[in-house]
């Protein structure tokens, strides 16, 4: 009875294992994804609602990278930042679609935030 | 006996000890300060207790008999600004020609800031003639550009010609409505550009070539901290305001240049707000600016300059690897002359012009450290109209603050050595310099002789401020010593309580003083309640004064002594006002 008993909690413990190990290898081995911010000059009502947006891809995603840009810079951030940190970057310059379109390029799968969208 | 010479012994090592431990408690001095808390702390328990300020406020019904109608600002006076090479002649057998140069090649008192000084010097000692027989002598007036510009566009001078670091000057008096003629567009190539502290520059340049582009990029976003001198007399200045308004409306894709509804744009407005919180110290010349970089280059870490000045400063034991990053349109050195010009005299600049640009002058101007290979040609921006520029300039005062209020305590010397033309001269110049606060900003006044006394409360520069502070202005007198720190710390206490409601604005206490202090605190004493205050000292040396402690109180922040005389201090004042107010 004894033996049967080991059995069986060495058969459910190596199942939890399995499934957690499982779990772990679909959580890392699918890329994490990226973030595209316009940080070119948005009023501050409207960059809040890009903030909001970024906060729920924050909470619901595996973000990996956010790339910063506008017509005169470009900068990857990776760690992604907290929402915090988002909510209050200063907005400036003119926005860049060449450099837009060449993110896109690269991230076809990044999601765009700006304040026109 | 032997008992009583006892006791008179261990009496007498008592009182001795008595007496070291009563110096040592009287002695201990000001506690630490280590921050502005503690700085106030100090300032309101130690020192303003020690000091007996005198309350004469100037009240609103005084006040208010003074207008504060716009008066015309006074022109420097062109004798002030010195001539080499030919002094202004007479003789008819000589042709006298005098042009206005730029200081970064007509100051003939620095080796390498006087090649034109130098090509006026051996073109008269060749003694050309012009066709009428008559021999050119040049004289070279050393004007900063700006000045010149001011002089020139209010028709306080008529020199022959004029020749200014960049042809932004040019379009500016045009726009004003000077007639000229380019006798050449360049005298000399040069370039501006901006001088990068050696860390910073290896930094931003693991990202490839560091570009005009990619530092501003780096300062908007925070990473790099500069200083720029009056974009309203400095011509690097105005360059880069130029560069940095034209880059932000996207022309580098166009070329095409500025316009004056672009300024307002909030794509524009947006990267000249995020460029203005870096911006550590606006100065009123390059050279403070030349002298906090090389003080402290660390929290300065970029400012413009031009091309041969930055050689220079690449010569002094450890900047060697300074680097430059050029920008904007060339410093080309145009000259024009005018349409009062006689016909000799219009010869005479062309001949002139024609032996400056001789391949033997031009290779003394790259052995003075001129920059010959016009590195900008692909990448200046086209000249904008003397509009655009006007605009721009008024655009950085009305915005340069970036929405933070400045607060400034202006703290006067009215001892007994300022009688007379001294005492004037502060007083006519308050009045001139008024007109330069922006609306909003906080000014108030503290005079100092044997006791400070507190004559314009710290508030909001309005119409009846500035009334306040022509009345002031009127009701300064000089008698007495000099407390010059009592004069201070009431200033600075102003400054400090305003500070606690709005910690994000800019602080500053003006010092003006013609002798040293001989009455109330010492500098020891206050030394650093001042450094821990967060506000930044600008000392004018009045006089002839020993500027040691001066120097020793603008080193505590970012800031230079500047020396000034009852002839010279209106423009001081004007220019300190117009830069930081």
């Amino acid at each position: 009875m004894a033996a049967l008993n080991r059995y069986l909690l060495q058969i459910l413990g190596a199942g939890w294992m399995l499934f957690l190990v499982a779990g772990w290898a679909i959580a890392y081995s699918s890329p994490g994804s990226v973030v595209l911010i316009d940080r070119s000059y948005c009023a501050p009502t409207q960059w809040q609602q890009v903030a909001q947006a970024y906060e729920r891809h924050y909470q619901t995603s595996r973000l990996q990278t956010v790339i910063l840009f506008n017509d005169l810079s470009q900068e990857n951030l990776s760690p992604a930042p907290t929402p915090s940190v988002v909510r209050n970057l200063t907005t400036y310059g003119r926005s860049n679609p060449v450099r837009l379109s060449e993110l896109q390029r690269i991230y076809p799968n990044a999601q765009l935030l700006n304040c026109r969208s | 006996m032997k008992r009583f010479k006892n006791l008179r012994t261990w009496f007498g090592w008592w009182f001795i000890c008595g007496i070291c431990l009563s110096s040592l408690w009287a002695c201990g001095g000001i506690p630490s300060v280590t921050s502005v808390e503690s700085a106030d702390r100090v300032l309101h328990a130690d020192l303003l207790p020690k000091i007996n300020v005198e309350k004469s406020l100037i009240s609103d019904a005084v006040a208010q008999r003074y207008t504060v109608q716009k008066v015309a600002e006074p022109l420097p006076k062109l004798e002030d600004f010195p001539v080499y090479g030919a002094q202004p002649s007479t003789d008819s057998k000589i042709t006298y020609i005098e042009i206005l140069g730029s200081a970064e090649k007509s100051n003939g008192q620095k080796q390498d800031e006087r090649w034109l000084v130098s090509v006026a010097e051996t073109f008269n000692a060749k003694r050309v003639a012009t066709p009428s027989g008559q021999t050119i002598q040049v004289g070279i007036r050393n004007v900063p550009s700006g000045t010149a510009a001011q002089l020139l566009a209010a028709q306080a001078v008529r020199p022959t010609g004029f020749s200014p670091s960049n042809h932004l000057w040019l379009q500016l008096l045009q726009q004003q409505g000077l007639s000229s003629t380019i006798v050449t567009p360049r005298l000399v190539p040069n370039s501006a550009g901006f001088v990068v502290e050696s860390t910073a520059y290896q930094t931003l340049a693991k990202g490839g070539e560091v570009t005009f582009e990619r530092l501003l990029d780096a300062i908007v976003s925070g990473k790099l901290t500069v200083g720029y001198p009056n974009p309203y007399t400095s011509s690097a200045s105005l360059n880069l305001l130029y560069s940095l308004f034209w880059r932000s409306a996207g022309h580098h894709q166009d070329r095409k240049p500025l316009t004056v509804a672009e300024l307002q744009s909030p794509q524009v407005n947006s990267v000249f707000d995020a460029f203005q919180k870096q911006v550590l110290v606006t100065t009123t010349t390059t050279l403070d600016l030349k002298e906090i970089f090389i003080r402290d280059r660390q929290k300065l870490q970029a400012f413009p300059l031009e091309y041969q000045s930055y050689q220079t400063l690449k010569k002094l034991p450890g900047f060697e690897d300074v680097a430059f990053v050029p920008f904007g349109v060339p410093h080309d050195s145009p000259l024009i002359g005018f349409a009062w010009n006689s016909p000799i005299q219009k010869e005479a600049l062309k001949q002139f012009a024609d032996f400056a640009e001789s391949a033997e002058m031009q290779k003394l101007a790259i052995a003075q450290g001129f920059d010959p290979t016009n590195s900008l040609k692909n990448t200046a921006p086209p000249l904008p109209s003397g509009e655009v520029l006007k605009a721009a300039q008024s655009f950085w005062k009305q915005r340069k603050d970036g929405g933070r209020t400045v607060y400034l305590s202006l703290v006067i010397d009215t001892s007994g050595s300022m009688e007379g033309a001294r005492m004037q001269a502060v007083k006519s110049s308050l009045r001139i310099a008024a007109q330069s606060i922006n609306p909003g900003n906080y000014v108030g006044l503290t005079a100092f002789s044997d006791r400070p006394t507190a004559i314009v409360p710290l508030a909001p520069f309005d119409s009846l401020q500035h009334q306040r502070l022509l009345a002031a202005a009127d009701q300064l007198r000089a008698d007495g010593g000099t407390a010059m720190y009592d004069g201070i710390i009431s200033g600075l206490s102003d400054l400090l309580e305003r500070k606690k409601a709005d910690p994000n604005g800019r602080f500053y206490l003006m010092l003006l003083s013609d002798g040293e202090t001989n009455q109330g605190l010492k500098f020891d004493q206050v030394k650093e309640v001042l450094a821990h205050s967060e506000v930044r000292f600008y000392p004018i040396a009045y006089g002839e004064v020993n500027q040691t402690e001066l120097q020793a109180i603008a080193q505590l922040r970012e800031a230079t002594v500047k020396s000034s005389d009852p002839q010279k201090l209106q423009t001081l004042f004007t220019e300190l006002f117009q830069t930081n107010l």
